[in-house]
């Protein structure tokens, strides 16, 4: 059973606060391509059961939920939102309340949430083992009554998959490098400006390298020469990482990146830092990564 | 002197008085090198795919139904049901689709085809066969919902075009191909009938003629006249459209060079005369943004 793709929702827009329409899903191509690159611990790390007591606050991938009543919910990440089903309970973004059936959909690059319904019973369906107990019976409750709304018309798909924006297969390729607290933040940070994401990332790029966080620098080193190799994903992103771990340890280079980097010293995606260093930025799926840092002659 | 010395030891003993020389670092090159060091790793597997990709889309451009047929059953299956191929009608859809569409960087075994008119984007994953040989996988058509650029009231429809492309490129449409389907037949469906008045059809042949002759400076659009003659010659009528002001403009496309289409603007007569000539590098334009 592959989690990850399989958390189709069907999205339910409000209507007027009086009617649902549901539309039918993209529903996701399941083949053996994708079943050699996904597994279960994989699609897991995207998804996390919220328990949140009455009144307790939660702050996840930039995203501030606050539970209005003892709530359960299910948290999961895409390469382009942020998805909150309320399984029981009722839980806020902002001004944003959404009750059980609901879900809170924050886009990554925007601002704002968006409320929607979902399928119920394609959740349940999703859902590990370990989480049946607390969530099986509602959503059973909640799948019966989007049948009846659905009969009556009063419901009908949106063609929107909060976990797989796009073709499955690619999806979990671009959650690889997408997919990280770094990348998620300054995206969020930057609320979809491309000249605001760039020094945002330089900046990043710059701390992350000085206090020596190997994790943070190597999330932000650009993919594609590892994506490209055809190597599997665990191998790539572990000589990403070694490869940002050698950089930590040039201590004239974290030196020269403490000097914070002059954003609008230089044009298009190049920057400076410390009057030493130029940082080149690519971008790539609407996030910008660090090609080169080379030496000013 | 012996001031200055004791200055210089200072500076030696104190690295923060001392300013370090600007080592190390990395260029675009290492991180390659870095991936090249990889197990199994195939820095060539990239163009390596897309050449794969390239010669499947030209295949389909020139004949679709045996562009497709020559591939495997499997992969036979997924294209055509990722392209619509049902009938003669759906494989001229394939067809003018596959021949406008632009080629964009992979996604590790996933290429990437956008076509900037039907606003669709052809995803293929590819996998390797026991016998080596890379064969397509999976097969998605996503969509962007359907765009006003011929129509744009602020900026002229060319400017719109790119602007449109540049906004697209980067990002895979997240709905089902049934839009670009639908764009794709809209502009099939169109130049169909405008090419049904005599005068439309024998216009659109001397614009060719102007195009393939290297006359194209006399309509304001030099640039044309400097691309290779044999490369001129590939040029054909793609679409057409109404413009605000009443007349109409059509485009030529490659299937070579697809990322390089051509507008011819008519008057608003009965009988079309060519007002101007445009050169569009869609390419350019989305590195440029």
């Amino acid at each position: 059973m592959l989690y990850f793709q399989k958390l189709n929702f069907w999205l339910v827009v409000i209507l007027c606060g009086f009617g649902l329409i549901i539309s039918s899903p993209i529903m996701a191509r399941e083949n053996a391509a994708i079943a050699s690159q996904s597994s279960q611990s994989e699609a897991q790390s995207h998804r996390r059961m919220l328990k949140l007591a009455d009144g307790e606050s939660l702050s996840a991938f930039g995203v501030e939920i606050h539970a209005q009543t003892p709530t359960v919910a299910v948290l999961s990440l895409s390469t382009e939102m942020v998805t909150i089903a309320v399984v029981s309970g009722q839980l806020a973004i902002g001004a944003t309340r959404a009750r059980a059936g609901e879900a809170l959909v924050t886009p990554i690059d925007g601002s704002q949430t968006h409320l929607f319904g979902y399928d119920a019973e394609r959740l349940a369906a999703s859902l590990p083992p370990a989480w049946a107990q607390e969530m099986t019976a509602p959503l059973q409750q909640l799948a019966l009554r989007q049948k009846r709304l659905k009969f009556w018309g009063l419901i009908e798909p949106v063609r929107i998959n909060a976990t797989s924006p796009s073709a499955p297969n690619v999806e979990i390729v671009r959650q690889s490098y997408l997919g990280n607290e770094t990348i998620i933040g300054l995206r969020r940070a930057a609320h979809g400006q491309p000249q605001a994401l760039a020094g945002l990332t330089v900046k990043k790029f710059a701390e992350s390298l000085a206090a020596g966080d190997a994790t943070s620098v190597a999330h932000l080193l650009d993919p594609k020469p590892f994506t490209d190799s055809g190597a599997d994903e665990a191998s790539w992103q572990a000589a990403r990482l070694g490869f940002a771990q050698n950089l930590v340890k040039d201590a004239v280079l974290r030196h020269a990146m403490a000097a914070l980097p002059d954003a609008n010293a230089t044009s298009g995606n190049s920057f400076e830092a410390g009057g030493a260093y130029r940082i080149q930025l690519v971008m790539r799926d609407r996030a910008m990564f660090v090609s080169a840092v080379e030496p000013i002659q | 002197m012996k001031k200055l010395l004791f200055i210089g030891l200072v500076a030696i003993a104190n690295p923060a008085l001392a300013t370090p020389a600007a080592t190390g670092g990395f260029t675009a090159g290492d991180l390659a090198a870095a991936a090249q060091s990889l197990p199994n790793a195939d820095l060539q597997q990239a163009r390596i795919l897309m050449d794969e990709t390239e010669t499947l889309r030209l295949a389909i451009a020139y004949d679709a139904a045996a562009g497709v047929g020559i591939r495997g059953s499997i992969e036979q299956i997924l294209l055509s049901d990722a392209l619509g191929m049902s009938d003669a009608d759906s494989d001229l859809r394939a067809k003018w689709f596959m021949a406008g569409a632009i080629a964009q960087a992979p996604i590790g075994t996933n290429t990437i085809l956008y076509n900037p008119l039907a606003r669709g984007t052809l995803i293929l994953g590819w996998s390797k066969s026991p016998e080596g040989n890379w064969q397509v996988a999976s097969a998605n058509l996503l969509s962007n919902p359907p765009s006003q650029w011929q129509q744009e009231a602020e900026k002229p429809y060319l400017a719109a075009l790119v602007a449109d492309h540049a906004a697209n490129i980067a990002t895979i449409g997240t709905q089902s191909g049934g839009f670009a389907a639908m764009e794709a037949n809209r502009y099939i469906a169109g130049m169909a009938v405008w090419l049904r008045e005599p005068s439309h059809r024998q216009v659109t042949t001397e614009v060719r003629e102007i195009i393939v002759a290297g006359r194209a400076a006399n309509y304001g659009a030099n640039a044309i006249d400097m691309m290779p003659t044999n490369a001129r010659a590939t040029y054909w009528p793609i679409a057409t459209f109404e413009r605000n002001d009443g007349g109409h403009s059509m485009i030529y496309g490659s299937a070579l060079y697809p990322q390089i289409l051509i507008a011819a603007d008519f008057d608003a007569s009965d009988r079309p005369k060519l007002a101007r000539l445009t050169l569009v590098n869609l390419g350019n334009a989305g590195a440029a943004q």
